[in-house]
């Protein structure tokens, strides 16, 4: 039901329903704006880590790591063969790619400082003098908005040399992505940045070694960046108690697909699949049939298992993952072969092609659901399809591959009832359906 | 055909940003993708010598990126998302719409030049799914009369001349 | 100066390389700390700190060979391929090979049921789209997916989809010598790395991502460096195949023989591929000191003039002003009896003689033609004079000099021919095919000995020949040649001659007993 969190407060979406979120003005007047910032400047770097890492803030963008423990992996005073220092750079994250995902383009249109202010207190916590903010390409509405704030920080002495007279600097500097899922990927995001291809590297060397431009690096996601001033400001307890054990704070969750009000909610993590899909106005057009909880690559849940619980451990019992916290429903009109097909045209679309198993099964695997949509599936590809997925998780550079078998495998084990009726009718048209417009023109907008 | 000189100031401004000199290849390219419409083979070769990069890596990286067009394509690029929040809601209804309004099928251009259309993936529109950009712009909680009716503006913006996707723009700050 | 000999060593079975890494010694001092040790299958290896696991397996030659695509051992570390795949204990996934350094203690398995299933899934993923070309492919026999596949693959495939064709790539001339058949292609990317890495060009380039991903060449000008050969050797696959070779034989007729090349003063070491007793192509041996796992096009292809059929293979005697075959016995007596009155003769040995040949020449000539004899050696090619002349042409391979010799015959004490040329009456050039051909007098009376051909012959048109001595080519004969770095190369026949040539010895000893 309703949250009946007495913690909870919203950490990063108070204000943003009212006219002129985004400006450097009405985040110094009405949020306290780069106060979390003159506290930190009077810290010391690992009090500011310490903070974090009591606060149990794990990072937003999917993996969920302990953000904490990320800076602390960085090296302290580190130097090259010659014994120069090496710079440290810290890294936005802002490439959204997940389907299902839009948090982060909310926090760039409504609250950019938000963001800016934690990226100046991660870099101060880590060592950095300098920032990038890797966004993708197509936001160019997004972009300059940030770069409005940026400057107007910059303006206002938040960002630069002797930020508010402590000494520090740090400066940030946007860079645009071109159109690739994969660099969302924290080294595919590093080879990006350096004007590559944006194909995952081999780890190790991690990234807190070898990252951007091969100094020691930390990437991390928008959100999380923009959970940090609530935690210095507020201290990592109030931050800590909002959630669960070993998760803290709030989450922004993304729903869309059959809602009657999609969009981001930012929310405690006691609530249940179904206590956020009521929040959302209810399932639209049908009754509830399945729910993909964290974005693309989380397995597929179906209407009664919507009971668990949206933190990280619980989803994980469940067989699923938190993710993203892109929460796409989909009604019983969905024919959830189709559905999946959409999702796996996708990463056929986006493998970078390094790996073996990864490059050829996506193809594969979006070659044959096709087959069955169309009429020439046997029972043997169920089966097969399990297999398939068997040889592509954990056994590629990146998580790519485990993403992909995440939609294919959760559909055939849950819905398996769908496949068999396809192949026995003879696909779409075999059970009197229209085939979807999209999928007739697959490999058209490749 | 050398690079504009245009390109080369706004790259210039920004290399002090950038540790290598590699790093400043994506926003060439877009730089490029933005002043021409396409990237073609010569405008590789001049990035690349602008740079001091070989040919082969400009095209490996022009060609890794959906965004960067190899090809010449209309003057107004509408892309829209088929992507699962959006196929939810409709997007290939979108697309059927679009695609019978202006005669073409996905990845074709219509004959005047105007108009390019495609499929892309996810834009990070869901929660106002159905969603496209036309250009740079994003149109967001589709319908087929919201859709029929952006794109006749579009038709009547390229007949006065006028530019059409570029809304974002007004600033001329880089990026 | 002669400071280390070597023997070209047979090679094994694979085509691209061998690691004769020597294994690694610990220092026996009591204070130099022990050097780390990794087991693997059971046995422990010490190693160097730095070295991966493949590298560690590779040296001691542990089991059978870790399968491999994209790794090479000349070549930057790639990790793509995902074949390496090793189990490692406490590592929660499979570790590549190729790119885990090796750690003290560490236990690796390198066949257990985790692994094998692996290579199963990568082999079948691989075969997916790979089209049935075994039939009209030249790499049957020596292709590393066909021997995997045999080792590790599944029995049978369950792919029922229509495999990806590239339409415009599927018989496509990169250049002169080299096509590409992209639908073979397994992606390993050795080639994109090769150019970039090795030879420094950038020409080739891997455009699009994904299951799109396609090999084409940087620009209009094509392959330009001048290792394209390189690529078709470790090219797992046949997708890079050289135009020389295509369709001209299967690889399992062909006998392999060790050898040197003889196209320049470099020496790579090679592998002569002959099949009753015609050669078909050269490829390079792993040499540390001379080639690395490299050899030049020039020389990849110089096997050609060995079987051009204008080469002169029979004894030439000018009868009547034109020159007739004959035996060695009656042109050898013909031209003794020519020379008998001519006050000087000069012997001129080419730089692309063997040690033994130039040996035997320069101690023997003078009493087997019963005149003095003076003896000179003669290069010529590029402008070069002798071996201080030499440089590299590149940053790899490629010598200005383009004779084998050049240094074995300064080590003989025979001086080099003067640039005004040979004053004598008789000149006897004696060469192999490589190196120049002086310039003449037109009092002067010549003749020929060693690897000469008709067209080379027309273009002495205003000569007076005398006669024509057939010889061996390099690849038909045992001798040795000291490289540009000094590196003594010794080498046994690849193929046996068919033809009328004799070796040196055996025309000197008939000089010898006719009169």
């Amino acid at each position: 039901m309703m949250y009946n969190n007495e913690h909870f407060e919203p950490v990063i979406t108070p204000n943003v329903t009212k006219p002129g979120c985004e400006t450097l003005d009405f985040y110094l007047q009405n949020e306290n704006g780069y106060k979390a910032l003159e506290k930190t400047l009077k810290m010391k770097p690992a009090e500011v880590v310490d903070e974090v890492k009591k606060s149990n803030l794990r990072g937003r963008g999917g993996a969920g790591f302990p953000t904490g423990m990320k800076w602390s992996f960085m090296p302290a005073n580190p130097v090259d063969e010659k014994g120069n220092p090496k710079p440290k750079y810290l890294v936005c994250n802002a490439d959204e790619g997940e389907p299902g995902t839009f948090k982060d383009r909310l926090i760039f249109t409504k609250t950019p400082h938000r963001m800016i202010e934690g990226m100046i207190i991660g870099g101060f916590a880590i060592g950095s003098n300098k920032g990038f903010v890797y966004i993708r390409g197509e936001w160019h509405k997004e972009i300059r908005l940030m770069q409005k704030a940026i400057d107007d920080a910059y303006a206002k002495g938040f960002l630069g040399k002797n930020i508010l007279g402590s000494g520090f600097d740090f400066d940030l500097v946007i860079y645009k992505g071109a159109g690739a899922y994969i660099c969302g990927e924290e080294t595919a995001l590093l080879n990006s940045l350096e004007g590559k291809r944006g194909e995952p590297r081999l780890k190790p060397p991690f990234p807190a070694q070898v990252g951007a431009y091969g100094m020691p690096s930390c990437v991390n996601n928008v959100e999380t960046f923009a959970a940090v001033p609530y935690i210095i400001s507020k201290g990592w307890e109030k931050y800590a108690k909002m959630g669960p054990e070993r998760s803290g704070g709030t989450r922004l969750i993304c729903v869309s697909g059959h809602v009657n009000k999609p969009g981001v909610y930012e929310l405690p993590m006691n609530l249940s699949i179904n206590d956020i899909i009521d929040l959302a106005g209810g399932v639209k057009g049908g009754k509830l049939k399945a729910v993909i909880p964290g974005g693309a690559s989380a397995p597929m849940l179906r209407a009664d298992e919507c009971h668990c619980l949206t933190d990280y451990d619980s989803l994980a019992k469940a067989g699923t993952m938190a993710g993203s916290g892109g929460l796409i429903v989909m009604n019983d009109s969905v024919n959830i072969v189709e559905a999946t097909y959409t999702l796996l045209k996708f990463y056929e679309h986006e493998s970078c092609g390094q790996c073996s198993q990864c490059r050829e099964g996506s193809h594969w695997l979006a070659r044959m659901f096709k087959r069955i949509l169309d009429g020439g599936g046997t029972q043997d590809d169920l089966d097969y399809i399990a297999k398939i997925c068997s040889n592509m998780a954990g056994q590629t550079i990146c998580a790519f591959a485990d993403a992909v078998t995440g939609p294919a495998l959760s559909s055939v084990r849950k819905f398996r009832g769908e496949f068999e009726e396809l192949i026995m009718r003879g696909g779409l048209k075999g059970v009197g359906r229209v085939e979807s417009f999209s999928h007739k023109l697959e490999g058209a907008h490749v | 055909m050398a690079l504009p000189e245009k390109i080369k100031k706004t790259i210039d401004s920004i290399r002090h940003q950038f540790p290598t000199e590699q790093a400043l290849l994506l926003p060439a390219l877009h730089e490029v993708q933005n002043e021409f419409g396409w990237v073609s083979m010569e405008s590789m070769k001049d990035i690349g010598e602008f740079l001091n990069l070989p040919v082969s890596k400009v095209r490996e990286v022009a060609s890794f990126y959906t965004m960067y067009r190899l090809e010449p394509a209309g003057k107004v690029d509408i892309q829209i998302c088929t992507n699962i929040s959006c196929w939810l809601n409709g997007a290939d209804k979108m697309v059927e719409c679009a695609s019978r309004k202006l005669g073409i099928s996905v990845g074709e251009t219509t004959k005047d030049g105007n108009f390019t259309l495609s499929q892309v993936e996810c834009l990070a529109a869901c929660g106002t799914a159905p969603a496209m950009m036309l250009n740079e712009d994003y149109y967001e909680n589709l319908t087929e009369e919201s859709l029929t009716q952006l794109l006749d503006k579009a038709k009547a913006d390229l007949l006065a001349g006028k530019e059409v996707g570029k809304e974002t723009r007004k600033d001329g700050v880089w990026p | 100066m002669s400071n280390t000999t070597h023997e070209v060593k047979k090679s094994k079975v694979d085509l691209n390389y061998s690691s004769a890494l020597k294994p690694v010694q610990s220092d026996p001092s009591p204070e130099a700390k022990p050097l780390p040790k990794v087991t693997i299958d059971g046995k422990q290896y010490e190693f160097k700190p730095g070295d991966t696991i493949m590298q560690v397996a590779e040296r001691y030659k542990v089991h059978e060979e870790i399968p491999r695509y994209c790794y090479h051992p000349g070549m930057p570390i790639a990790g793509t391929c995902r074949m390496c795949t090793v189990e490692v204990e406490k590592a929660p996934k499979l570790m590549t090979s190729c790119s885990t350094p090796a750690a003290d203690g560490m236990v690796v398995h390198t066949r257990s049921e985790k692994v094998m299933k692996s290579r199963t899934g990568v082999m079948e993923f691989l075969l997916t789209n790979h089209p049935l070309d075994c039939p009209v492919c030249d790499k049957a026999g020596e292709c590393e997916l066909q021997d995997y596949n045999f080792e590790y693959g599944p029995a049978k495939s369950e792919f029922k989809e229509e495999k990806r064709v590239f339409e415009d790539a599927t018989t496509k001339k990169l250049s002169e010598k080299i096509t590409l058949n992209m639908n073979r292609c397994v992606h390993c990317e050795r080639c994109v790395r090769f150019t970039d890495d090795v030879t420094k060009t950038n020409d080739l380039v891997m455009v699009n991502r994904g299951w799109h991903k396609e090999l084409d060449v940087a620009d209009e000008r094509g392959l330009v460096n001048d290792y394209q050969g390189c690529l078709t050797d470790f090219c797992p696959v046949g997708a890079l195949t050289m135009n020389d070779f295509r369709f001209k034989k299967r690889s399992w007729f062909l006998t392999k023989k060790p050898s040197v090349c003889d196209r320049c003063s470099k020496g790579c070491n090679i592998e002569v591929h002959s099949d009753a007793e015609v050669i078909y192509r050269y490829v390079p041996i792993y040499n540390e000191k001379v080639n690395g796992h490299w050899m030049c096009d020039e020389g990849r292809l110089s096997y050609n003039d060995f079987v051009n059929p204008t080469r002169v293979i029979s004894p030439l005697m000018n009868y009547q002003n034109k020159l007739q075959s004959t035996s060695f016995e009656t042109l050898i007596r013909d031209l003794k009896a020519k020379i008998k009155d001519s006050a000087k003769v000069d012997l001129v040995i080419g730089t692309d003689a063997t040690r033994e040949e130039a040996s035997v020449l320069k101690d023997k000539i003078s009493q087997v033609l019963g005149k003095n004899t003076s003896v000179y050696s003669f290069n010529g090619t590029n402008g070069v004079a002798d071996s201080s002349q030499d440089k590299k042409l590149d940053h790899l391979l490629k010598m200005k000099d383009l004779t084998p010799n050049t240094k074995g015959l300064e080590e003989l004490k025979i001086s080099p021919l003067p640039s005004t040329g040979s004053e004598a009456d008789v000149v006897i050039v004696f060469r192999n095919g490589r190196a120049s051909i002086p310039q003449f007098k037109s009092s002067q009376k010549v003749i020929l000995w060693g690897v000469w051909n008709l067209e080379e012959i027309k273009k002495l048109s205003t000569v007076n020949i005398l006669g024509v001595l057939p010889g061996l080519a390099t690849v038909e004969k045992a001798g040795s040649f000291i490289n540009t770095d000094g590196i003594v190369q010794k080498f046994l026949p690849a193929i046996n001659h068919k033809g009328g040539a004799l070796s040196v010895q055996q025309v000197v000893n008939i000089m010898n007993t006719v009169n």
